[in-house]
């Protein structure tokens, strides 16, 4: 399987959906397990972050990547590619008065890729159902987008919610889209992203953080603030 | 200090990379209109009379405003109802009274209708597309682009009523973007590494049928201008490669075509272009505009472009919202110090000047042309 799966990798990596396809096939022809494939994925698409990182690959290629991740996990398993990071899932959504959802989706796209459950609310979210959200699943980390200056005021009512229902200091609250420092101390939230990929690697950092183990922040599009 | 020019004058020196009288200012203010004057977006949005009226209204308070950006005629709920390049959700239909237009974007148009672009050509393909996400009829799509040319009539004949200098005779995205927003941005980004000859020839088609809209477009209006809006195929989302394949070629194709003809072109160029900006000194000199969204940097900008391209911008949308009069002020001052020194620089904000722009925000923003703005 080690060669199989170092093609699957390079194949994504070249973002060649239809090679992908062929050796997903193959593989499963043969009697691999899926899991192990879909594990191959996974690692191609980490590496095409790895390159965009770099400034070698760009967001057109970041969303090529998610794309035939979601197509071979079709092909290869009749359910949603099981998580690698273990705990409640990510609550994430576009906030009330604003129905963008181009950003959101590919972060929840990249996310899904690199092993991480989330829960997408859609878009035009009240700030209520966030906070029924984060309750009923016991989620810790919040990810709240816009693209309208407007989502800003919305931001802002859903972290007073969450602080209401005394949720605030269990739950650490991620904006993104059209946001910068100045948004993110308006809204109250512990962090910002603009760039998609910055966005994942600091839900997994956080993650990790949460397991005890050392947060590797390697980005710098995004700001550490500690919760208040 | 005193004005010496009218806006025209102020405006056409700025393009040319001359130094006017004084900066031009430009915002893009169609989105805070209404609020500001008190009426519903819903309003502004369908009733023509009330957003004339808000615009004077705007204008009468703020007159160094002098060079109007418009694009309402696209945005008029009865326009973009029937022929908008997405579906849109407006204020007091889909949306609430006073909530702000916004696009829906889905796969409206599939993979197998790039054969309809290169086989009966692109007008056919709109015109179905239309259909598909408006339910617009073929009268309906007559009747909305009948409206569409007398709503922007009205609009330029009110702007030199009130003095000002009116911008934009035409309309239209790049060729990559239109096709992008019609194919949802996953699915054409997917096109782009799965099937690049049939969009690239489907590209050629797009280009032709937009440059021909252009010019259509400027007879009736009779401003020589052409407004061209590029948001994702900029290298924020495309490799260099990717880039010079599917944005570059029809990008300088349609600016010299229009520029041949006459014609000043407008780049309204959202998402970062900062990586791109070396390519637009192949584009003629002084007869280009750049549009600063605040994504690109609009400093650097005027480092690679000063003397060849006129510069727009950028106040950026969130510091109208969040910031401090203060902090615009002093972001103002900075624009006018360092991108307008020595001429080619109109003052606006970054895209649009948000809904909920602060109104000491939006005073500081016109104040800062009086108190930095001038040359003489």
């Amino acid at each position: 399987m080690s060669k199989t799966r170092q093609l699957v990798v390079m194949a994504v990596v070249q973002l060649d959906e239809g090679r992908v396809l062929r050796l997903a096939k193959e593989a499963l022809a043969r009697g691999i397990d899926p899991l192990v494939i879909i594990e191959a994925l996974r690692e191609g698409v980490a590496r095409v972050g790895e390159l965009y990182e770099r400034g070698e690959y760009f967001l057109a290629d970041l969303i090529m990547s998610a794309e035939i991740f979601k197509e071979v996990v079709k092909l290869v398993l009749d359910s949603e590619p099981p998580a690698t990071v273990q705990g409640p899932p990510i609550i994430f959504g576009t906030v009330e008065e604003d129905i963008h959802d181009i950003g959101k989706n590919i972060v929840i796209g990249l996310m899904r890729c690199r092993g991480l459950q989330v829960c997408d609310l859609g878009v035009d979210v009240p700030a209520a159902d966030f906070v029924a959200k984060i309750q009923e699943m016991k989620s810790n980390i919040l990810c709240i987008s816009g693209l309208i200056t407007l989502s800003y005021d919305s931001m802002k009512n859903t972290v007073a919610l969450l602080r209401e229902k005394g949720l605030r200091e269990s739950t650490t609250v991620i904006i993104g889209g059209l946001v910068n420092e100045a948004v993110r101390q308006y809204v109250g939230a512990d962090y910002w992203a603009r760039d998609c990929a910055a966005g994942v690697d600091l839900c997994l950092g956080i993650l990790n953080w949460s397991d005890g183990t050392v947060p590797v922040f390697h980005r710098r599009t995004y700001n550490q603030v500690p919760t208040v | 200090m005193k004005e010496t020019m009218t806006a025209e004058e102020r405006l056409t020196a700025a393009i040319s990379c001359r130094v006017p009288d004084r900066v031009p200012c430009a915002p893009l203010i169609e989105s805070y209109a209404a609020r500001y004057v008190g009426i519903t977006n819903h309003r502004f949005m369908f009733d023509l009379d009330a957003a004339m009226d808000a615009f004077n209204e705007i204008h009468n308070d703020f007159p160094v405003w002098d060079c109007n950006r418009s694009i309402y005629f696209a945005r008029y709920g009865p326009v973009s109802e029937k022929i908008g390049n997405t579906r849109v959700k407006m204020p007091g239909v889909e949306l609430a009274p006073d909530a702000l237009y916004q696009f829906h974007e889905y796969e409206a148009m599939t993979r197998d209708d790039y054969d309809v672009i290169l086989n009966e050509g692109f007008k056919v393909l709109l015109e179905s597309f239309w259909h598909k996400v408006h339910g617009s009829s073929p009268e309906d799509i007559t009747e909305a682009q009948a409206k569409r040319i007398v709503v922007w009539n009205r609009e330029i004949e009110e702007s030199k009523r009130r003095g000002q200098a009116f911008l934009y005779g035409s309309l239209s995205s790049l060729p990559s973007d239109t096709l992008s927003m019609m194919r949802s941005i996953q699915a054409f980004f997917k096109d782009l590494f799965q099937i690049p000859d049939k969009v690239e020839a489907a590209l050629d088609i797009v280009t032709d049928f937009l440059i021909a809209s252009h010019k259509k477009a400027i007879a009736s209006t009779g401003i020589k201008t052409a407004f061209i809006a590029g948001t994702r195929c900029s290298g924020q989302f495309l490799s260099k490669k990717n880039f010079e394949r599917f944005t570059w070629p029809y990008l300088k194709k349609m600016v010299n075509e229009l520029v041949d003809d006459g014609n000043i072109i407008y780049l309204h160029f959202d998402s970062n272009w900062t990586m791109n900006l070396e390519y637009l000194l192949d584009l003629p000199r002084g007869k280009v505009v750049l549009e600063c969204d605040s994504a690109t940097d609009i400093f650097k900008v005027k480092e690679i472009l000063h003397g060849h391209t006129c510069i727009l911008g950028d106040v950026p949308p969130a510091m109208m919202t969040v910031g401090s009069a203060p902090e615009i002020d002093d972001y103002c001052k900075k624009l006018f110090q360092v991108v307008g020194k020595d001429g080619g620089f109109i003052f606006s904000t970054g895209c649009t000047l948000p809904m909920n722009a602060k109104n000491e925000n939006v005073k500081a923003f016109f104040e800062s042309v009086k108190k930095y703005g001038w040359y003489f």
